[in-house]
Formats: C-alpha cells, sequence, structure tokens
C-alpha cells in the first residue's frame, strides 16, 4: 500500500498563454489581483524573422523534498499525505522564510492577512474528486493531475511517451511538476 | 477578488432570492445544498463561441463558472473571459438603473430615472421622429445576441427597414465569399485535418473556439501540419511548423499561385471536380498567368516555397485546409481573396469529408406563433440592394449606411436605437460615428456597461447581464449541433431588466405590445417543443446543453441528386451570380500599395481575453494588459527616434492618438498593430478610461466591393514621437 | 529577480545584532585581558555590559514587528523545527 501524490504533468507545447488559468484560480481561490497563485512563463528568442516564442504554465511544484516546510519556524507550512504542500494560516506568523527558500517563488505575501499563500492545488476540489481549476478550465489541456504514484495513472502514462524534466533539480527539492520535453 | 461590496439589506434579499430563484429553475446538476452551494448550467455571453459553463452560486452569490462538460462544442474549457464573466455581474461600476442624459451629450451629466420614465421618454421620441421622418427615420443597430430577435422585431413592428448588425464589421466578406461558391458557409473540420493553412486567423491568440481547441490537439498531439501566414509573429506562428511574414494585402496572390501549381501538376481532384464542380476550364485559364515566380514578389514569399506548400496541401487532401478565417474585415478585395480560398479547398475535394469542409448541420426549434406585423414600407437606407446586391439585407452595410445617414440622402435618419454594441469603437473612423451620432435628434442604448457609446447616449436602457437573466434558447450550429440554454443564475442585482422585459416595456408605449405578448418561458416552451426529448425544457434547464445523438456527420452532400443553393446546382468555382451581379465572377488580384517612406500599414487584431471593446475594463482581464502598445519593429523605431515605451502619435487621414510603442522584433518593418478596444472615452469606465488609444479613431473607412465588409487593414498611418 | 522579501527592519535588526554582540564582546575583553586594575577598562567592561544587551533587544523588536502576523510570534516558541534556522535561532 503506497502513499498516493499529486503531481502535475505540463505539456507547455500546447499552451498559448491564454490566461485561463491564471483567472480560473483567482476565482476559484479568491487570489486578490496583484498576486497570482499560478503564472505563464514567457520566452521570445530571435531577431526578425527568425524568431521563437515559448509558454510555460508555473505555479507551486508541491516538492517531494520542500524546503519550504523545512525551514518554516513555526509548522505552518505542512505537506499532506498525498504530497500536497500547504500553509496552515493560523500558525503562520508571516515572517515569509519560505518565500526566501522556494526556488520557484511559488509563495507571495498576504498583506491583507499578513499570511504566506501559495498554490494549493485546489484541494478542496481534489477532495471533492474534481480536478484543481487550472487543469480543468484550460483549452488546450495543457495540465494534466493525478497520483503520480500509480503506475497506470494517467501521468505515468504521459510520462512514458515524452522526455521530460522539471525545473531546478540541483536543489534537491524534488519538485512535482513534470514537463513535458 | 470581486468587490462583493453590496449593502447589508440589500445582500439578505439577494441571498434569499438567489435560492429561492435556484430552487425555482430546478436543481442544478449537483443537487447537494452544503452550505448553500449548488451549481446552475448556463451559457457564456462573453464571445460568440456561447461555451457553456456550470455557475457556482454559495450563499446567495456567484463564486465560479465551470466549464461545464456536456457540451461538446466548449469541451469541457472556460477561457480566461468565461471564468472573469461572473465580474460583469459585480463590477461597481456597471449600468445599474436606467438614466437619462442631464447634459450635453458626452458630458457625464445623468438622472436616475424610474424603467417608467425611461420607457415614456424613449417612446415620445421614437414617436415623434415617426412623425416627422416616418418610421424609417429610426435606426435599429444591434450585435449577435440570444436576445437579438427581440429587439429586431420591435424595430420591425415599428415600421423602420434600417436594421443594422455587426457581420459587416467582421465576417459579411468570408460568409458570402463561400456562400457564393457552395451555397452555405460550411465549417472547418480542425480536428481531423492534416495539413492547414491559416492566413491571418490567429486561432491561439485572438479568440478560443473549438477550432482553437482542435488544431492545437491536432498540431501538437496527431502532427498535423500547420502553415500560417501573417505580417506579425503571433502565438498562432509560434505554434506553426512553417510562418511566412506574408505582405499585408497579398494574400490573394499566394493562393492564386497555389491554384495554379496545383491545377497545372494535374494534382486537384478530378472526380471530385468533374462530379460536382462547375466552370472548372475558366479557372484553369485563369490561374495560368499566377505563377509562383509572379507570386513571390507580390508575397515576399519564396516560389519554390509556394511550389512546396502547394504540393504538400494537395498530397494531403482531402484532409487538407485553407482556414477561412473569421474577421475577415481586412481590404477592398476582401471578398474575392476568400472566393479564391474557397475555390482552392474545392477544387482538392475537401468537401463534406472528415478533415475538410463540412457543411453546418442545425436543429430544428419550434416558434412561438405570433402576430405577424406589416414589412416597412421604406427601403433601406444604406441601398443596400443596389450597392452590395448579394449582401445580407437584413445584416446591413454599416459604413455605406453611416455615410448616407451623414449625407441625409436618400433620407434623414435622426433615431438611433442600439443593443449591445458600441459604435464608437466598433467603426472605423471614429470621427464619423461621433458626426452620425451627433446629427441624432434621439439615441438610446441597451447595455450592460457604460460603453463610450452609451457615455453620448441620451437614455440607458440598462440590461441585466448574462447570469440575470434567461435567454431564448438557440441552436449552436456545426458539424455536430447543439442546442444551449442560458437562464437566470441569480435574481438581478439591480434596477435591470433582460432585453424582452426592455422591448416590451417600449412596444407597450409604442401600441404594439400585442406583438410582444409572451414570457421568456412560452417562447422557450414553444421552441424546445421540437427538440427529441421526453421534458426539452426541464432537461435544458438542468443540463444546459442538449447533444443529439450520432456526433459529427460526414458526406450528406456527397451524392449526385444533391442539389448545392447556386446558380448551376453545383459549387461554382467560376460563379455565375457574381457575373450577372457585374463583379469579377473568378477573383482577379489587386495589389496593395507600399507604404511610402515614413509611413507604415496599420494593422488590427485582438487578443483571446478582451472581447473587443467591451471588456477591457473587467478588473480580472484588465490586468493582463492596461494598455494597447502600438507594435513597431526596432529597425522601423530607430530611424523615428523612438525606443521603447515612449509615447508616440499615431495619425492618419482621420485622426490621430497617442500610445505607447512596443518594440518588438515580431512584426514587419513596413507594418505596425494596435490591439483593438482601447483609448476610452467613458469616465464611467474608470480602469480602462483613456488608457491606450483607440484604434476606430484612426483607421480610415473602407469596405470591401461586394460585401460592404468593413475593410480595417488599409490604413497607412505615420508615426511619430511625442 | 525575485522580490526582496526580508527588507529594512532585517537590515536593521542584522546591523543591532552585530552592535551587541560587539558590545558584549568588548565587555567582556575589558573583564577579563587587562592585568592591571586600571578604572578605564573597568569603566569599558561597565558600561559595555550596560549597553550591550539594548540594541539586540530593539532587534528582535523589529524582528518580530516584521512579522505578517507580528500578533502570532509566540508561536516561534511553542514548536521546535530543527531543520529550520529561524526555529533553532528562536
Amino acid at each position: 500500500m503506497h502513499d498516493k501524490r499529486y503531481a502535475l504533468v505540463i505539456d507547455s507545447r500546447k499552451c498559448i498563454n491564454c490566461k485561463a488559468c491564471v483567472v480560473a484560480c483567482r476565482a476559484e481561490n479568491q487570489v486578490p489581483l496583484g498576486h497570482s497563485r499560478d503564472w505563464i512563463g514567457e520566452e521570445h528568442r530571435g531577431t526578425w524573422p527568425r524568431l521563437l516564442a515559448a509558454f510555460e504554465p508555473e505555479q507551486c511544484h508541491h516538492c517531494a523534498n520542500p524546503s519550504c516546510v523545512r525551514v518554516c519556524p513555526t509548522g505552518a507550512s505542512f505537506q499532506r499525505d498525498d504530497g500536497i504542500v500547504m500553509v496552515n494560516e493560523q500558525d503562520c506568523i508571516g515572517c515569509r522564510y519560505c518565500m526566501v527558500a522556494c526556488p520557484y517563488n511559488a509563495r507571495f505575501f498576504r498583506e491583507d492577512k499578513g499570511v504566506v499563500e501559495k498554490c494549493t492545488l485546489c484541494k478542496h476540489r481534489i477532495d471533492r474528486g474534481e480536478l484543481p481549476a487550472c487543469v480543468e478550465t484550460c483549452p488546450s489541456k495543457v495540465r494534466a493531475c493525478g497520483d503520480i504514484t500509480d503506475p497506470d495513472g494517467k501521468l505515468q502514462q504521459l510520462l512514458a511517451t515524452r522526455e521530460y524534466r522539471v525545473k531546478k533539480p540541483q536543489t534537491g527539492n524534488s519538485p512535482q511538476i513534470y514537463y513535458l520535453l | 477578488m470581486p468587490d462583493f461590496s453590496i449593502p447589508r439589506r440589500r445582500f439578505i434579499q439577494i441571498a434569499a432570492a438567489g435560492t429561492a430563484a435556484a430552487t425555482q429553475i430546478g436543481c442544478g446538476r449537483k443537487p447537494s445544498t452544503v452550505g448553500h452551494r449548488f451549481e446552475i448550467p448556463t451559457t457564456c455571453e462573453l464571445c460568440p463561441n456561447k461555451c457553456s459553463v456550470l455557475a457556482v452560486v454559495q450563499d446567495g452569490l456567484i463564486r465560479k463558472l465551470n466549464p461545464n462538460p456536456e457540451n461538446p462544442k466548449s469541451r469541457g474549457m472556460l477561457c480566461a473571459r468565461g471564468n472573469a464573466g461572473l465580474l460583469q455581474v459585480y463590477d461597481p461600476q456597471r449600468l445599474r438603473q436606467p438614466m437619462i442624459r442631464a447634459g450635453a451629450r458626452g458630458e457625464g451629466k445623468w438622472r436616475m430615472v424610474s424603467w417608467d420614465e425611461a420607457f415614456d421618454y424613449t417612446a415620445r421620441k421614437l414617436s415623434a421622429i415617426k412623425e416627422k421622418y416616418g418610421p424609417q427615420g429610426v435606426l435599429w443597430s444591434s450585435t449577435e445576441a440570444f436576445a437579438e430577435v427581440f429587439f429586431q422585431n420591435l424595430g420591425q413592428a415599428f415600421g423602420s427597414p434600417n436594421s443594422v448588425r455587426h457581420p459587416s464589421l467582421c465576417l459579411a466578406s468570408v460568409n458570402l465569399a463561400y456562400s457564393v461558391t457552395f451555397g452555405t458557409v460550411p465549417s472547418f473540420d480542425l480536428l481531423n485535418a492534416n495539413y492547414v493553412i491559416m492566413a491571418g486567423a490567429n486561432r491561439f491568440e485572438s479568440f478560443i473556439t473549438p477550432d482553437t481547441m482542435d488544431l492545437i490537439d491536432s498540431a501538437m498531439n496527431r502532427k498535423t501540419r500547420l502553415v500560417y501566414l501573417d505580417p506579425r509573429f503571433t502565438v498562432t506562428a509560434s505554434k506553426a511548423d512553417r510562418w511566412y511574414p506574408i505582405k499585408p494585402g497579398s494574400d490573394l496572390a499566394f493562393i492564386l499561385a497555389m491554384l495554379h501549381v496545383i491545377i497545372g501538376e494535374q494534382r486537384h481532384d478530378k472526380d471530385f471536380v468533374a462530379a460536382y464542380c462547375h466552370g472548372f476550364d475558366e479557372l484553369a485559364g485563369h490561374v495560368k498567368p499566377y505563377t509562383p515566380e509572379w507570386s513571390e514578389k507580390e508575397t515576399g514569399i519564396p516560389a519554390a516555397e509556394i511550389v512546396r506548400i502547394a504540393r504538400e496541401f494537395s498530397d494531403a487532401a482531402p484532409r487538407a485546409l485553407f482556414y477561412a478565417g473569421r474577421r475577415s474585415s481586412w481590404y477592398q478585395n476582401d471578398f474575392q481573396m476568400r472566393r479564391a480560398q474557397a475555390i482552392l479547398n474545392a477544387i482538392v475535394g475537401n468537401w463534406d469529408r472528415q478533415g475538410g469542409m463540412v457543411p453546418n448541420t442545425k436543429i430544428a426549434l419550434g416558434e412561438l406563433l405570433i402576430l405577424p406585423w406589416d414589412d416597412p414600407q421604406a427601403p433601406r437606407v444604406d441601398e443596400i440592394e443596389k450597392h452590395f446586391p448579394l449582401a445580407a439585407k437584413g445584416d446591413g452595410a454599416y459604413l455605406k449606411l453611416r455615410e448616407n445617414v451623414l449625407s441625409g440622402s436618400p433620407y434623414p435618419v435622426k433615431g438611433w436605437m442600439i443593443f449591445k454594441q458600441d459604435p464608437m469603437n466598433a467603426l472605423p473612423d471614429q470621427a464619423k460615428t461621433m458626426r452620425m451620432l451627433e446629427q441624432m435628434e434621439f439615441v438610446a442604448a441597451i447595455d450592460i456597461q457604460m460603453s463610450d457609446t452609451a457615455w453620448y447616449a441620451d437614455v440607458l436602457l440598462p440590461e441585466s447581464t448574462y447570469l440575470e437573466r434567461t435567454d431564448p434558447i438557440e441552436v449552436l450550429s456545426g458539424i455536430w449541433p447543439v442546442v444551449v440554454l442560458r437562464q437566470r443564475v441569480i435574481q438581478p442585482l439591480y434596477d435591470t431588466k433582460p432585453c424582452l422585459e426592455i422591448v416590451q416595456g417600449l412596444a407597450r408605449r409604442l401600441g404594439l405590445s400585442q406583438y410582444f405578448d409572451y414570457t421568456i418561458e412560452q417562447w422557450n416552451e414553444a421552441a424546445a417543443k421540437e427538440l427529441p426529448l421526453e421534458m426539452p425544457l426541464d432537461y435544458l434547464k438542468k443540463h444546459g446543453v442538449f447533444t443529439p445523438p450520432g456526433g459529427p456527420k460526414y458526406g450528406t452532400t456527397l451524392n449526385p441528386d444533391h442539389h448545392f443553393v447556386t446558380k448551376s446546382g453545383k459549387i461554382e468555382l467560376f460563379s455565375e451570380r457574381l457575373q450577372e451581379a457585374g463583379y469579377d465572377p473568378l477573383p482577379v488580384y489587386q495589389p496593395q500599395p507600399e507604404p511610402p517612406p515614413g509611413k507604415f500599414r496599420l494593422v488590427v487584431g485582438r487578443k483571446a481575453f478582451y472581447t473587443h471593446a467591451s471588456s477591457t475594463n473587467n478588473p480580472w482581464l484588465f490586468d493582463f494588459a492596461p494598455e494597447n502598445r502600438l507594435w513597431i519593429s526596432p529597425r522601423a523605431a530607430e530611424s523615428a527616434g523612438i525606443a521603447d515605451a515612449d509615447t508616440v502619435e499615431v495619425s492618419s487621414g482621420t485622426g490621430q492618438v497617442h500610445l505607447r510603442a512596443r518594440l518588438t522584433q515580431e512584426i514587419r518593418p513596413d507594418c505596425v498593430f494596435m490591439l483593438h478596444g482601447f483609448g476610452k472615452r467613458s469616465h464611467w469606465l474608470k480602469r480602462a478610461y483613456n488608457r491606450g488609444g483607440s484604434d476606430a479613431a484612426v483607421l480610415e473607412a473602407a469596405w470591401d466591393k461586394v460585401s460592404g465588409n468593413a475593410a480595417m487593414h488599409e490604413t497607412l498611418v505615420r508615426v511619430r514621437k511625442v | 529577480m525575485p522580490k526582496i522579501e526580508w527588507g529594512m527592519l532585517i537590515v536593521n535588526y542584522l546591523f543591532l545584532g552585530g552592535l551587541s554582540a560587539g558590545l558584549f564582546f568588548v565587555s567582556a575583553l575589558a573583564t577579563y585581558l587587562p592585568q592591571r586594575e586600571e578604572a578605564s577598562y573597568a569603566r569599558i567592561a561597565r558600561y559595555g555590559a550596560l549597553m550591550a544587551p539594548w540594541p539586540v533587544a530593539i532587534g528582535s523588536l523589529l524582528l518580530i514587528f516584521d512579522l505578517g502576523s507580528w500578533q502570532r510570534f509566540y508561536k516561534l516558541f511553542l514548536h521546535l523545527r530543527w531543520q529550520s534556522p529561524m526555529s533553532l535561532g528562536s
């Protein structure tokens, strides 16, 4: 009996930078303007007419070995058994150490609440058997969310079809967003 | 975070009403009321796609809009606009109550009035104009909407022949071109195509439709080849297999050369052409001079590439498509260019096949029997039968209409009723629209926000937002048609009404109420009756969408008995109808002038998180692009002494605007680009007010010769630093 | 370039902490090193010891107020997270 672990597999080639996921997350999680729990990285290269543009969605990687959880002095940052990294707002004192520790700048500080916030993989939806808002709303179906430990699950199926990479593996965080190449 | 700041008493009213409304409508898909949370299926209205949504209501407030997976057209997705739709309801800057202008037009002084007063006043003014100028003295202009039919019917019952809609600002030329060729306008089966050529249709950036989703899926998963032509390196260009920065206005040269190669090398589908097409020999002769070498000079695309594409295209046929595009308001001979596309698609035999063009299927809806009114007596003011005899009459030719209204000939038009439209931004040459408005004795706008047009109106009749009203059920026709319902999710927050009730209020005072003597419920009962379901309307209320079983159907017209709705009964490569009407029966190329030194061609476009000019002020969408910037290539900017983010003046024959420059490699040096929908004049649109520049203010008016469709890429502008 | 999360309050805390440490150190030197009982060394030792705790005390206050939810600062002392330098430091 293994512990399940939720992860994301992202096919950035299909991302068209339409911002549906950003708005869906904002609506679903009441994220105020000025911050985003998820965002689209943009890369534009080249000179006319040899040009390239690429778009890459990103959010909290829900690392298997999260540095943000390790450095939290009060234990407000914690990880669920299913891998989702969360912030307990009652215990958070807003020291922002986790923000400094996160290699991906996934966290942000809520001035109005005095606590740190980030993507929760829409755990309230997952617990209801639904997909995270960003995954569901996407026109290109760029993201896939599921149990990475399931050998027959859709994530493993996707990873079997193509090469993939994770961001900043050298940190030792074991991030759980797999970007298909 | 949406500003849910509503006075407490009103909030309790709303919460109670919301719960009551929900139980009245019938359970959403999830009848559980955990913490008073339920989902109501309805239909989005942020763009013409009309995706199915599930509105999540909790404690009387709409918390989230989720995609409804039951609609195969919207494919279980909801784009940025769709997600931001709930802010239309809660934006404090929306219209809340009828208003009558108190100061001068555009001064921004308003009197808040009751509906009775607004209706009385409007009806009085309309009747006065009718007295003096005849019913044709009132123009009824609207944009497509489920409820548009009520507004149009009112205009007709009033006796005015002058209805004008949006197609002549949008897709009239492409629709007419395909109609003339095939007798109908088909859909494009991008999901199954293997080779797609898209010219300027920025499907991955300007608009999110099933085509977008199908194409990204095909291109990325099935290895469909995408060839893309555009003077800009757009998101679509970045995803295409090959992108060519085609010289603007030369698409027709490209297509004619493709025809030349395909016919010259006998690569067309001979059987199909013989069985279903008319005029092939004339076509073959016509394209002989349009060689790839000639085309290279016009388009800037190497001749060898054109030949290669033509060969690849015909090899991939019938699963090869030259995508028609949608907003085809480009040049004065756009119609002929789209005709050439249609002809190219025809001769490779992709008609009514998987991966090709497929004629749309409809679903028959019932009709409520309503009292008929007399047809309007007077001829249309845009004289569309005379100037554009082949164009769709009821849609009108907007720019010609404006010309005639301004000149007063053939007769004066002094009243303007506007529904869900912002002509100040939608029409090129804003100064002329302003003059047209000023010469009106009465202008009333039905809108949900204080658009730039509403700002200059005399009466504002606020419509309830799409989440606050029930609309007529509608068929979304296509390769696999569906029927959708838009039903009220919450009671209107403010003193607004749905279009039908606004029409009824006016009709009562105009002596026309007998023509509008029904409720929306009755209308929908009658419409839904014909559906092959037990209790059709209840089904729609529960699911939001009805998808007939069976899936897409191909090949229904591919039999020898099928008669195409054309003169010859066949697909007209050579068009008899065009010849009769005095137009070129086969597309003849007309080059666009090169911009002289110091000038640029202004190209306009869209971004899929904005709907034209109407959602610029939505807080969640505005966040992505608070202003539009002028795209200009660094090479061109340098010679003009313009640095990135400098404010520049863009000027043309009609006006000038100021906006900041964006130096980018991603545009041809001879072009500049502006995103549509900025430079707002309405002070109520506090976020978007005066940000960026309005393309409408600087575009010169021109139109396609055959369809009357606006031609919006013909303007050459000067750009200088200010 | 990531946003700077720990700003002037933390910078000043670090400075003040160092100041206190310096004061303590000099005071200790003045207490234990001198061979003879010179009044000046005794004074340095004395005043150093008197002044030393204050900068770091103020610095600690700065630390507390830098917190987003400073009213919960006591939670720092309720949990020990041995992998967190901040917890150990607290």
